[in-house]
Parts: structure tokens; C-alpha cells; sequence
């Protein structure tokens, strides 16, 4: 079943493997905090420049002024520049707000990107309602340098490894056994039973009740499977025969890395996946149980 | 496979992969060793083959988010420089040809010495728009201006630096904010217009006979006039360049069309660069001096003929070796 492509602020990037990959945009609003750092950034490192001078300012007042002067150029003009080429996309405020410019092939850009993105940005900051138009006409949230630089910003928000949710649950076992051997479940049916179980954790014993009844009542009919099955239980049942095991039994062990040398290696062949998929995993680890 | 395995097998992968890409994005002088490059490879590939199968093999959604994450900063991890050693072929080559071909370094001389030579008509003449230089210059800055030229030149050497490094700081300013609000063609337009009329008023008004220090104001603004002039010119023209890419795309999409001409600009920013520099000093140091004017013209004589040189036979000479 096709997926509805969702309304969001992602971009697809396809790299030369072939694979679609999402950037998540950033807008204005977590563009703008990140400025902002990096315009007090900007101030500190002219304080920090302007103590220095001073100092050296005993020697030569002119050269010391002429320097700071300096300075402020090179700190107005190119700080972005410096520190988007050698941090790649990166500034300290970006940093900070895991924000990164990347060109709008999702490649790390190059030192005459970031000084046109740079330099442009004194247009931007000039008008900002042109910018925020620009902004919100174009297709990866650019502003006009970005425009210009053929670049975006991208939020790199740390995601974490999930694991599939344990159950302890000794009821469970029997109703997995209980549930046809040949038990098919589409997409759309899956994504509930995960999200139903994700969420359960969160919700009261009634609350569960209300929401498993909805789609545990017509699958206890198709399943032939007595009236007085528990609702929630009967999802969880699913959740674990799609998700994580057809048999119980094989979980309960606690050492599963002995059971499936071919798994626990991380070098997962071909024929390793296929095995596990058409022997029930249970024959398996008898199989290797007997020949040791 | 089951999501479950899957996880648990993978996930060794795929946190290795994220521990090499932090390792590069920390340590960016630090060169990976042979072996972990060959191992980032694969990792990449196979996160990417994970990515990719990621929906049949039911995966939960933050985890395709992490594999999203991963796979795109694994993709990205290669960071470039500044690639230093094809400047001297940009500044020489590409940009005097750049330039010499370029309508709208044309368009933008021919607009700024139109408006600065009529201004100067204006401050020059009495008797036209007798209030020219007071309505746009106002009181104060034509007394200060003609305080500041009444002593005659050479000033405390001293200063000469700081104002080697205000003309760099002030003019390379102008220059970048022409060509930036250039892009939207009418601010950048109004800048542009605006300087070449107050500079014109300033050469009118210091050119009458009349004024006081006529003498000196015109001696000091001999050596360092074509380069900063043409810098100015350079900086207007290359804006135009970039305002008229997304009116005029010549069959481009407008944002193809920008970022062309926003590559194609930059190595006139860069010689724009190098010319406001060299006359912020040559306006520091030898202007204000109390060396000869023969020594002052001379240095004018020589940069307007390296400018010559540098647009018309390097602009011309890359341009046959092109067509060739």
C-alpha cells in the first residue's frame, strides 16, 4: 500500500547508492536563535580582539586601532565564511542548534558557497520580508544567500537506536501459540499494532480496553478465537508474532546468541536471513541443540 | 527476519558508522587510516541498503528516522576547503575575461560615470542649480570637507596606517554592499547611484575655483582615483550580473540561473577585492604624503595602464584562446 507523503518541512535527497534519504529543513524560527548566538559570538570575539590590542595598543596606538579595524572587517564579512568552510556548514550558533548547511544536493558545501551565502546575507538582513518570501516560496526553505549559493539548512536532531517493546507477560505465550500459524498482516495493520503498543505504557487498564475493542472485536471473529479473550492482550499477541518472534519459547531463553550463531555474528548473509525466515525458529535452535 | 533481530544485528553497524562519522567531523585534521575509510564504505552501503528496505522489514519509526539521520550525515561527511591554489587562475583568467564579456560591467560604468560626471557638471556650475552641492552634500560635511583639505598634505605618518586599514574597511564595504543589494536590483541600484552622485558633487564642489584646498584635494585624490573608481564600477556591475540572472534566465529556471551567475560572479568580487585594497593603500600611504605630484600622477598613469592590461589584453587574450 502506498504511503501518503507527509506535509513537513523534510526534504528527499537520492545519493548515489540509489537510496532516498529525508533532511529534516530548518525555518526561520530555529535559524533565527542561531543567529543570534553567532552575532554574540561575533561581539565576544571583538571584545576578546579589542583587550589584546589594547595591550599592544602601549607599543603603537595606530597600528593597534588599525588592526582592530581590520578585524572588524574580517569578522562583519567572513566569519560565517570561515567557520561554514572549515567547520563544514557549521557555525558555532549552528553548532549549538544542530542546524548545518549543506548544498541542495545534500553534499558538504564548498568554500565559495559560504562566501556567497555569506555576503548575500547583508541583502537578506536589508529586507527581511523579501527574505522570508523567498524563504517560504522556495522549495528547501532558502533565504536569498541560500538562493544565490544553491545551499540549505538542515536540522540534525539526534535520533536514538529503539528497541521493539518486552514483554514479561506469561499469558502472552499462549495466546501467540493460539493465534493461525499462517497469520497475515498488512502495512496499515502492523503500523497500528506498533503504535497501539508503543503507546499502551501510557494508558489505563479501561483506556486500553476502549481503544484494543475497535480492531481486537473483529479480529477475534476472524480468528476464531474465543469471545472472552482479553482485547489488549490479543494485540500484544500480534505485536510480538509480527515484530519479534513467532514462538515465545526462543525468547524466554536468556542466552539467544548461542541459538543463532549466523545472527550474532552482525555478518548477516543472504541465506541466514532466508533460514530464519522459512524454519520456524524454534526448529533452529533444536537443530543446534543436538548437534552439540 | 523479524524487526526484532533485525535491530539487534544491525544496530552494532550502524553505531559504528555513527562513531566514524563524529571521529571525522571532530578530528578534521586528523587523516582516518586506510582501513576505516574501507570500513566507513561499506557501513555507509549497508546502512543505506538498510534505509532503503527499512519499510518492508517494519522498522519502528524512530529508528528509520535514526537510519535518515545517519545516512545523511554519512553522506555529508566529506568537508572541502578552500581550494587556494586555483585562485591566481581565477583572478587572472576567469575574472578579466568575466569582466571584459560582461553587458553588465558595461551598463553599470556607463551609469556611474554618467551620474558622477553630471553631478560634477552640477556642482561645478553656479548658475544652473546654484544649491546642488548644499541640497545633496549638506553645511556641515562641505565645511568638514573643506577644513580637512585647507592645511595641505602630509599628516602624521602615524595615521597613514589607520587609514590604510578605515579605506579597506569603509570603501571594501561600499563595494560589497553594492553588490550584494545589487541582487535586488533597485537598492542596489539607488547605492550605486547614490555614491557616484555624491562622489561627482565632491570632485564638483573641490574643483571650483573658489574653494579652499582646490589645490590640495585634487592632488590627493590623483594616485589612488582610477583603482578605487573602477572597484566601485566592479562591484555594481557583478550585482547587476547576479539581479539580471533571475529576470533575464536565458532558458534557465530563475534558480539555476542564480546560482550560475552567482558562481560565475564571484571571481569579479575577488578582483574587486584586490582593487580595493590596493588603492585603500595607496590612499593611506602615498596620498596624503607630501612626496612629489609627479610621483602621485605617476602612480595614476601606471595603474590606469594596469588596468588596461589587466582588462582589455588579459580579458581579450583568454577570450581568442577560448574560441580556439
Amino acid at each position: 500500500m502506498p504511503y501518503c507523503q507527509k506535509i513537513d518541512t523534510s526534504i528527499q535527497i537520492v545519493t548515489p547508492e540509489n537510496i532516498a534519504f529525508r533532511y529534516q529543513l530548518a525555518g526561520p524560527f530555529q535559524r533565527l536563535p542561531a543567529f543570534l548566538i553567532d552575532f554574540g559570538v561575533r561581539v565576544v570575539m571583538l571584545f576578546v580582539v579589542a583587550l589584546v590590542l589594547m595591550i599592544l595598543g602601549i607599543i603603537s596606538q595606530a597600528l593597534s586601532a588599525a588592526l582592530l579595524l581590520l578585524t572588524y572587517f574580517c569578522i562583519t564579512w567572513f566569519y560565517g565564511v570561515l567557520f561554514e568552510t572549515y567547520w563544514s556548514g557549521q557555525t558555532p550558533g549552528k553548532r549549538m542548534l544542530n542546524l548545518r548547511v549543506v548544498t541542495d544536493q545534500g553534499r558538504p558545501i564548498n568554500g565559495e558557497q559560504a562566501v556567497l551565502r555569506n555576503l548575500v546575507r547583508l541583502a537578506d538582513i536589508s529586507f527581511p520580508l523579501v527574505s522570508l518570501i523567498a524563504a517560504s516560496r522556495s522549495r528547501c526553505c532558502q533565504r536569498l544567500g541560500d538562493l544565490v549559493a544553491g545551499t540549505m539548512v538542515i536540522r540534525e536532531e539526534p535520533h536514538h537506536l529503539t528497541k521493539v517493546v518486552e514483554f514479561e507477560d506469561l499469558e502472552l505465550s499462549q495466546l501467540v501459540a493460539a493465534l493461525p500459524v499462517n497469520m497475515q498482516t498488512t502495512r496499515s495493520l502492523a503500523d497500528c499494532l506498533r503504535s497501539y503498543v508503543e503507546g499502551r505504557g501510557r494508558l489505563n487498564a479501561s483506556q486500553r480496553l476502549e481503544i484494543a475493542a475497535h480492531l481486537a472485536v473483529p479480529l477475534l471473529a476472524r480468528y476464531d478465537l474465543p469471545r472472552t479473550t482479553d482485547h489488549d492482550m490479543l494485540l500484544c499477541a500480534m505485536y510480538f508474532r509480527v515484530f519479534v518472534r513467532d514462538h515465545v519459547a526462543v525468547t524466554a531463553s536468556p542466552i539467544r546468541t548461542d541459538e543463532h550463531p549466523l545472527v550474532s555474528t552482525g555478518a548477516v548473509t543472504k541465506t541466514a536471513e532466508v533460514a530464519s525466515v522459512v524454519v520456524p525458529a524454534k526448529r533452529v535452535s533444536g537443530g543446534m541443540d543436538e548437534g552439540s | 527476519m523479524k524487526a526484532a533481530d533485525l535491530l539487534e544485528t544491525r544496530s552494532q553497524n550502524w553505531q559504528q558508522l555513527d562513531r566514524i562519522c563524529v571521529q571525522m567531523s571532530r578530528s578534521w585534521r586528523q587523516r582516518l587510516l586506510a582501513e576505516e575509510v574501507s570500513q566507513f564504505a561499506s557501513l555507509y552501503r549497508a546502512a543505506c541498503a538498510d534505509l532503503a528496505l527499512a519499510d518492508a522489514y517494519q522498522l519502528p519509526p524512530e529508528t528509520v528516522q535514526y537510519l535518515h539521520q545517519l545516512v545523511g550525515r554519512a553522506h555529508n561527511h566529506q568537508s572541502k576547503h578552500f581550494e587556494t591554489s586555483t585562485w591566481g587562475n581565477k583572478l587572472f583568467c576567469v575574472a578579466p575575461r568575466a569582466i571584459f564579456q560582461d553587458r553588465s560591467v558595461r551598463i553599470c560604468f556607463c551609469l556611474f560615470w554618467t551620474v558622477f560626471l553630471s553631478s560634477m557638471f552640477f556642482a561645478v556650475s553656479p548658475h544652473i542649480w546654484p544649491t546642488y552641492c548644499e541640497d545633496l552634500l549638506g553645511d556641515e560635511t562641505i565645511q568638514n570637507m573643506e577644513a580637512m583639505y585647507a592645511n595641505g598634505l602630509g599628516r602624521n605618518p602615524d595615521a597613514d596606517l589607520f587609514m590604510a586599514a578605515f579605506y579597506i574597511f569603509n570603501n571594501t564595504g561600499i563595494g560589497l554592499k553594492c553588490f550584494v543589494l545589487m541582487l535586488l536590483i533597485v537598492p542596489g541600484m539607488y547605492v550605486t547611484v547614490y555614491n557616484a552622485a555624491v562622489l561627482g558633487a565632491v570632485f564638483g564642489y573641490m574643483s571650483r575655483p573658489d574653494t579652499i584646498g582646490r589645490d590640495h584635494f585634487l592632488e590627493f585624490v590623483t594616485a589612488h582615483g582610477p583603482f578605487e573608481l573602477t572597484a566601485i564600477v566592479l562591484a555594481a556591475g557583478a550585482g547587476l550580473r547576479l539581479g539580471i540572472s533571475w529576470v533575464d534566465t536565458g532558458g534557465m529556471t530563475r534558480l539555476e540561473s542564480l546560482e550560475r551567475a552567482g558562481r560565475e560572479t564571484l571571481p569579479i568580487v575577488g578582483a574587486m577585492m584586490v582593487l580595493f585594497f590596493l588603492a585603500a593603500l595607496i590612499e593611506g600611504f602615498l596620498s596624503p604624503s607630501a612626496a612629489p605630484y609627479a610621483v602621485k600622477a605617476g602612480v595614476a598613469i601606471l595603474s590606469t595602464l594596469l588596468l588596461i592590461v589587466y582588462f582589455f589584453v588579459l580579458g581579450n587574450l583568454g577570450k581568442r584562446r577560448f574560441e580556439i
